[in-house]
């Protein structure tokens, strides 16, 4: 892969996976590298269960790509992927919902968790105890650090209702997470 | 505009000047806000710390790659061996540590030949015999060397173990022989008939295979000696634990620090199987918390498996070979603001392995045997350790009661932190042997 389209803007890039050889493979390649963390990232701390926030992860990528085939014209890339991996995610909420509605309950921490450490796991836990609006306003700002302009562009709501939940997704972490904090803390200086 | 608002406008950078002098000076007169603050900049620690949410599984890219066509990026080879590297090199280093000082005996304790029966337990035995007779003013040398033959054939034919009171009746049974044998002047007939009758009392313990052992072995063939019974013992020993920093004390894996629960424990199961001197030890515990703290409502439970097979190096030493496993499940609830309860459940495990020794302070012959053990092992974090101290009692044969206080001390090493878990227990149960 030629390393200058790592220098290439997002735009000419979203061009090109129109275009037919390896240019396209090159472009979504590149696109890859930059944006799948972030959307990752996304999907896994929104949805909470890591089989179906890669089954999403997958899923956005994918109509990402057919998308810019059809329309190659896109001047926020990012906006775009995002755009169409929080519908992509809303749809798996609202389906896993019909189908487990009786035992939402509980939620439970997908074995894979277990490799990383348990902290990691107990504050990914406690962002599932958030209510949806919430945990995704979150992630969007602290982990896929997000502006509260570009989150509010994003759910399409007002910049002042989005700080309200995140400032709110924060305090109702630290009042989970309150009786680790110190863990938590000991742990991140370690 | 409260404080709280003003201490997030803070920390997203977007507080101006002149608030950003009254936050501080909120600061340094309100506790509360400054204990607000240091959480939220915790929380903030955390999340960046969460670099695993931003890599996609090597699975989930070659799904992207391979659905459109084209060729999936290759995933690097290294990446389960980089992520596992201290926990592989530790463990590596330990066990290969740990076989060699298992196989390794300098003082040529370890058993020898093809028998099972330990040397330096039967020579224990011996020793103690030999002191018995002397102590007697028994006269060895006045004994035909076919009654010295029997004698010895008791001697070496007595199934070792570390129980000690299986021990001491067997050097009752063979001391009588001997007594018998030097003290009067029978033939050698006699002499068999007096050691088989010693020798069914308390081969009536061990089992019928220790009969016909001891039979053979002086009947028939000298070899035959090495054949040692094969018996079991099965304890139920519920412990009680007071942890000192958490509900898992004496318990390894990385939960200590993350969940923390000061309470009592129940424990556990213990079954063991003896082939001379060599013993698996197989161990199951299981613990939960009696106090429910911190949280609105929570469930916590321990299981582990553990076997160590032991081999005896003297009397007083022996050395084994350890692996475990342990899982904990751990589920708490909380209370949402719309007053639904919530629960959380995560199931960390870790599989350790490593060597033990356990001395005993005094003889294992004694009744009452004092025994250290140590645990040195690794499990995927790193190297972790267990210093324990306690007591056995054996008054009867068959049936034991073991009653000990185990102090322990477990300290272990997870993302080059040291963590200690310091636990008081006691523990007490019932030993059958078959």
């Amino acid at each position: 892969m030629p390393t200058d389209y790592k220098h290439t803007d997002d735009a000419e890039l979203f061009a090109m996976l129109a275009q037919s050889g390896m240019d396209s493979e090159y472009a979504f390649r590149e696109l890859y590298r930059r944006y799948s963390g972030r959307m990752h990232a996304y999907c896994l701390r929104v949805m909470g269960d890591r089989e179906v926030a890669e089954d999403v992860f997958q899923e956005a990528f994918f109509r990402f790509y057919k998308s810019a085939q059809k329309k190659p014209n896109m001047t926020n890339v990012p906006g775009f992927l995002m755009r169409i991996t929080r519908n992509l995610c809303l749809n798996a909420k609202r389906d896993k919902r019909e189908t487990v509605e009786f035992e939402d309950w509980q939620y439970r921490v997908n074995p894979d968790s277990v490799e990383k450490s348990e902290l990691l796991n107990l504050v990914s836990t406690a962002l599932e105890l958030l209510e949806d609006e919430y945990r995704e306003a979150f992630v969007l700002r602290e982990y896929n650090g997000h502006s509260y302009n570009e989150i509010s562009k994003i759910v399409g709501d007002s910049v002042a209702a989005v700080k309200t939940r995140v400032f709110r997704a924060r305090k109702k972490l630290r009042s989970i997470l309150k009786p680790y904090i110190t863990d938590i803390e000991r742990n991140s200086k370690a | 505009m409260d404080t709280s608002h003003l201490l997030q406008l803070w920390l997203d950078g977007d507080l101006d000047v002149s608030n950003e002098q009254q936050l501080f000076a909120e600061l340094a007169s309100d506790s509360a806000l400054r204990e607000e603050m240091h959480d939220l900049l915790a929380l903030r620690e955390v999340v960046a710390m969460d670099h695993s949410a931003y890599v996609p599984s090597d699975t989930a890219t070659r799904a992207v790659f391979e659905r459109l066509g084209f060729t999936p990026p290759a995933a690097s080879p290294l990446s389960w061996f980089g992520k596992y590297k201290q926990g592989i090199l530790s463990s590596t280093t330990t066990a290969a540590i740990m076989l060699l000082l298992f196989l390794w005996d300098p003082m040529g304790w370890g058993p020898q030949g093809e028998g099972l029966v330990s040397p330096t337990l039967a020579g224990a035995n011996e020793q103690i015999l030999l002191d018995q007779v002397l102590d007697q003013g028994s006269a060895q040398a006045e004994m035909t060397p076919n009654q010295q033959h029997v004698v010895a054939e008791a001697q070496v034919s007595t199934p070792t173990t570390q129980r000690s009171q299986v021990a001491s009746q067997l050097s009752h049974a063979s001391s009588m022989a001997i007594e018998t044998v030097a003290q009067s002047d029978i033939s050698n007939s006699q002499a068999q008939a007096i050691s088989q009758e010693n020798a069914t009392d308390f081969g009536d313990v061990l089992g019928g295979s220790t009969e016909a052992s001891i039979e053979n072995s002086i009947v028939e063939s000298p070899n035959a000696a090495q054949v040692v019974p094969v018996f079991g013992s099965i304890s139920l020993t519920p412990t009680q634990e007071i942890s000192t920093s958490d509900l898992f004390s004496g318990n390894t894996s990385v939960r200590d620090r993350v969940h923390t629960v000061r309470g009592a424990a129940i424990s556990s199961a213990h079954a063991s199987n003896s082939l001379g001197s060599e013993l698996l030890d197989v161990r199951h515990s299981s613990s939960m918390p009696l106090i429910s703290t911190r949280v609105d409502a929570e469930a916590n439970s321990l299981n582990g498996f553990s076997a160590i097979y032991w081999r005896a190096r003297s009397h007083k030493f022996w050395f084994g070979l350890a692996a475990g496993q342990e899982a904990v499940y751990q589920e708490y609830g909380h209370k949402r603001d719309d007053g639904r309860m919530v629960s959380m459940a995560q199931f960390p495990s870790v599989f350790w392995y490593g060597a033990a020794a356990r001395y005993y302070l005094n003889s294992t012959l004694d009744e009452t045997p004092l025994y250290s053990e140590m645990i040195l092992a690794a499990n995927r974090f790193g190297p972790m350790t267990r210093l324990s101290l306690g007591a056995q009692w054996s008054p009867y044969q068959n049936l034991t009661l073991q009653a000990g206080i185990d102090g322990q001390l477990s300290f272990y090493n997870h993302q080059q932190r040291l963590y200690t878990t310091p636990s008081l227990g006691l523990s007490y149960g019932v030993v059958f042997k078959f």
